[in-house]
């Protein structure tokens, strides 16, 4: 075991300054973002010269604020409390009693591997939610930290089950690197693509400005208008710049799930899993398995033909935390699917298995709102004087992709009671499942439009302690007796939610 | 367990607190209307505007105050042995229920005009997204600290 005992008041270690250092900088850096085109579009003498002492400045002032954050940044450990001191000029002094920390989870972003030091994330539960955050220590003193900030933890579950004492870990699998280029490969792209299409527009209104200023805009369209013809015949040109928007589109999705599920690895703890991964940033999750409110299985067709799902796993957590709490892990097979399942709800039983579907008027709103959606963007086209041909053209693509995915939807929705847990089906080109054990509930909601209404039908929102799970447009009688039987159980059930 | 009819009114007085609040917006409405065409008396706005919008706010008005009845008959409560219900909603219809194992805390509080008609609104919080809980305003006070009372006896119970 470790001779760190954390009795005395103590920094991180100094490389805790490089990590301040880069962490400042990263947000300064965003913030300054903004008035890049600012400046680009400002013409004053001596621009360049300011621009230069400006950021030499910055870098100074941000060097002395990581310094102070330093020296001021000291925690212990006192009479089973994690005490903590932090702030320059305004003082924040933490306690956390040990029985209140929920969670010692452990990030690694590229500096912290560069510097080889590890952050440490602390999560607690109560009335209102505080996590705190050691930059950078070693990760033998991080490892030694965790170990004491979890005896609490452990001294209580320790009453419950002896063996609680002797923490067990078995790795239930790994993502070896060619399942992980299958699962970055098989990513939904068009997400990608779409964040492209939001960021160039984003910056097209940033530079608006610019434009303006050398006429650049009036320019183009005139340019547009002379050469209409050529334009029009430069088919070439736009095939090119599609496949290189949708080559950008998959590169990016890639990457993105590459590298924040590099090296995944899940292992089974006795209380939960733990589940490590990341490229650049190292992150190991704690998931407290009775923290677990409900998961959700997506796949899509592609990845089913490979046979892999992802899983998420949504905790319970307040709102501001609740993107954190719910972990991917990605990769999934049948065969760990069925462990994991398993491992979360328990055994399956025989039991009756209760089968509800959406009424045929859930797939006549899909079509109403397709229509409303459709309608408002004509107008807006027809607005902005759109070519008429190109109009025609979007909305007769638009048209036949929505019936597609209107009808898959309306296939795809289901909502099963099996063996005293939810299943709720949704997705469209994707399939996505979630299952609940829904005596964890927190309320559940019948809501009901006044079309809705005339129409016998009637919507069920089952509220959770991580996020709603909506079962949209079933018969009323069915609403009545889901809620019924979900109601019943949550009333009735002796077990704890959390 | 959802067919109960035992789903229980506000209390009277609360429909005269929603009758005073409807007005009170009704003749701020109005009065905004009024100040704008002032404000803008140079601008020459076209005479049939100001009728337009006169009408328009006054249809409003009609409309909001006479449906306040039926706003009002359609919010009810059910204080069932293990859970809460509460109906509400014109054109959207809700019914939520949340059961006593999971209520996390409960506040009672009463605004100015709560005060004056002895009314206070029940709060009900869960562990559930925040805002999405439920609110039960036109509770006489002492009605109000009885279901407290209830569901708080029933947590410490279970």
């Amino acid at each position: 075991m470790n001779k760190e005992d954390f009795s005395e008041l103590a920094r991180q270690s100094p490389k805790g300054i490089i990590i301040n250092y880069f962490f400042l900088l990263y947000k300064t850096g965003k913030f300054f973002l903004v008035f890049i085109p600012l400046v680009l579009t400002s013409n004053k003498e001596h621009q360049f010269e300011k621009i230069v002492y400006t950021f030499i400045a910055l870098t100074v002032v941000i060097l002395i604020v990581a310094l102070l954050q330093f020296f001021f940044f000291k925690f212990k450990i006192e009479n089973d409390h994690f005490i903590l001191n932090q702030g320059v000029f305004f003082k924040k002094k933490s306690s956390i009693p040990f029985d209140r920390i929920q969670n010692v989870n452990f990030k690694q972003n590229l500096v912290h591997q560069i510097i080889n030091v590890t952050q440490v994330e602390i999560q607690t539960a109560g009335a209102k939610e505080v996590e705190v955050s050691i930059k950078a220590i070693s990760r033998k003193k991080a490892e030694a930290l965790k170990a004491r900030l979890q005896q609490g933890v452990t001294v209580v579950s320790e009453v419950e089950e002896e063996e609680a004492n002797v923490p067990k870990s078995k790795v239930l699998f790994k993502l070896s690197f060619l399942e992980l280029l299958k699962v970055s490969l098989s990513e939904n792209h068009v997400k990608s693509f779409f964040w492209i299409f939001a960021i160039t527009s984003s910056l097209f209104w940033q530079f608006e400005d610019l434009l303006k200023d050398y006429n650049l805009l009036p320019k183009l369209l005139k340019f547009y208008q002379d050469n209409e013809s050529m334009v029009r015949g430069s088919v070439q040109l736009i095939f090119l710049l599609s496949t290189f928007v949708v080559f950008l589109s998959i590169i990016i999705s890639f990457f993105r799930v590459f590298l924040k599920h590099f090296d995944q690895k899940v292992s089974v703890l006795n209380d939960g899993i733990q589940l490590s991964q990341g490229f650049f940033t190292k992150r190991d999750d704690v998931l407290k398995m009775n923290k677990i409110q409900y998961i959700t299985v997506v796949t899509n067709p592609l990845k089913k033909s490979l046979g892999i799902q992802s899983v998420k796993v949504n905790q319970a957590g307040s709102a501001k935390t609740k993107a954190k709490k719910r972990i991917e892990i990605v990769g999934v097979n049948n065969e760990v699917l069925n462990s994991l399942k398993t491992f979360f709800f328990g055994n399956k039983s025989e039991e009756e298995k209760k089968e509800f579907r959406p009424a045929p008027y859930y797939l006549f709103k899909l079509f109403l709102y397709s229509f409303y959606t459709l309608f408002i963007l004509n107008v807006l086209m027809w607005l902005v004087s759109f070519p008429f041909k190109f109009q025609l053209l979007i909305t007769v693509v638009l048209i036949a992709f929505t019936i597609v995915i209107n009808l898959l939807k309306y296939k795809k929705a289901y909502y099963d009671i099996e063996d005293k847990k939810l299943i709720v089906g949704a997705g469209s080109v994707a399939t996505v499942t979630s299952i609940m054990d829904y005596y964890k509930m927190q309320n559940i909601k019948l809501v009901q439009s006044f079309i809705q209404k005339r129409r016998g039908v009637a919507s069920v929102h089952l509220q959770t302690a991580s996020g709603v799970i909506k079962m949209p447009s079933l018969y009323e009688e069915d609403a009545i007796e889901l809620m019924q039987m979900i109601l019943e159980e949550a009333c009735n059930s002796k077990k704890n939610w959390i | 367990m959802l067919d109960t009819p035992n789903y229980k009114p506000l209390h009277q007085k609360y429909f005269k607190l929603m009758l005073v609040r409807r007005t009170v917006f009704s003749i701020i409405l109005a009065a905004a209307v009024f100040v704008f065409y002032f404000i803008n008396k140079e601008k020459e706005i076209p005479d049939f505007v100001f009728l337009a919008s006169i009408i328009a706010v006054f249809l409003f008005v009609v409309l909001y105050i006479s449906l306040t009845k039926t706003i009002f008959n359609r919010k009810k409560y059910l204080v069932h042995e293990t859970y809460l219900s509460y109906k509400k909603g014109l054109l959207v219809r809700q019914m939520t229920m949340i059961p006593f194992s999971r209520i996390q805390h409960i506040e009672i509080d009463e605004g100015p005009i709560e005060r004056y008609f002895k009314l206070s609104t029940l709060s009900i919080y869960t562990a559930g997204d925040s805002g999405k809980d439920l609110k039960i305003s036109g509770l006489k006070k002492e009605k109000a600290q009885e279901i407290k009372e209830l569901i708080t006896a029933y947590i410490k119970d279970e």
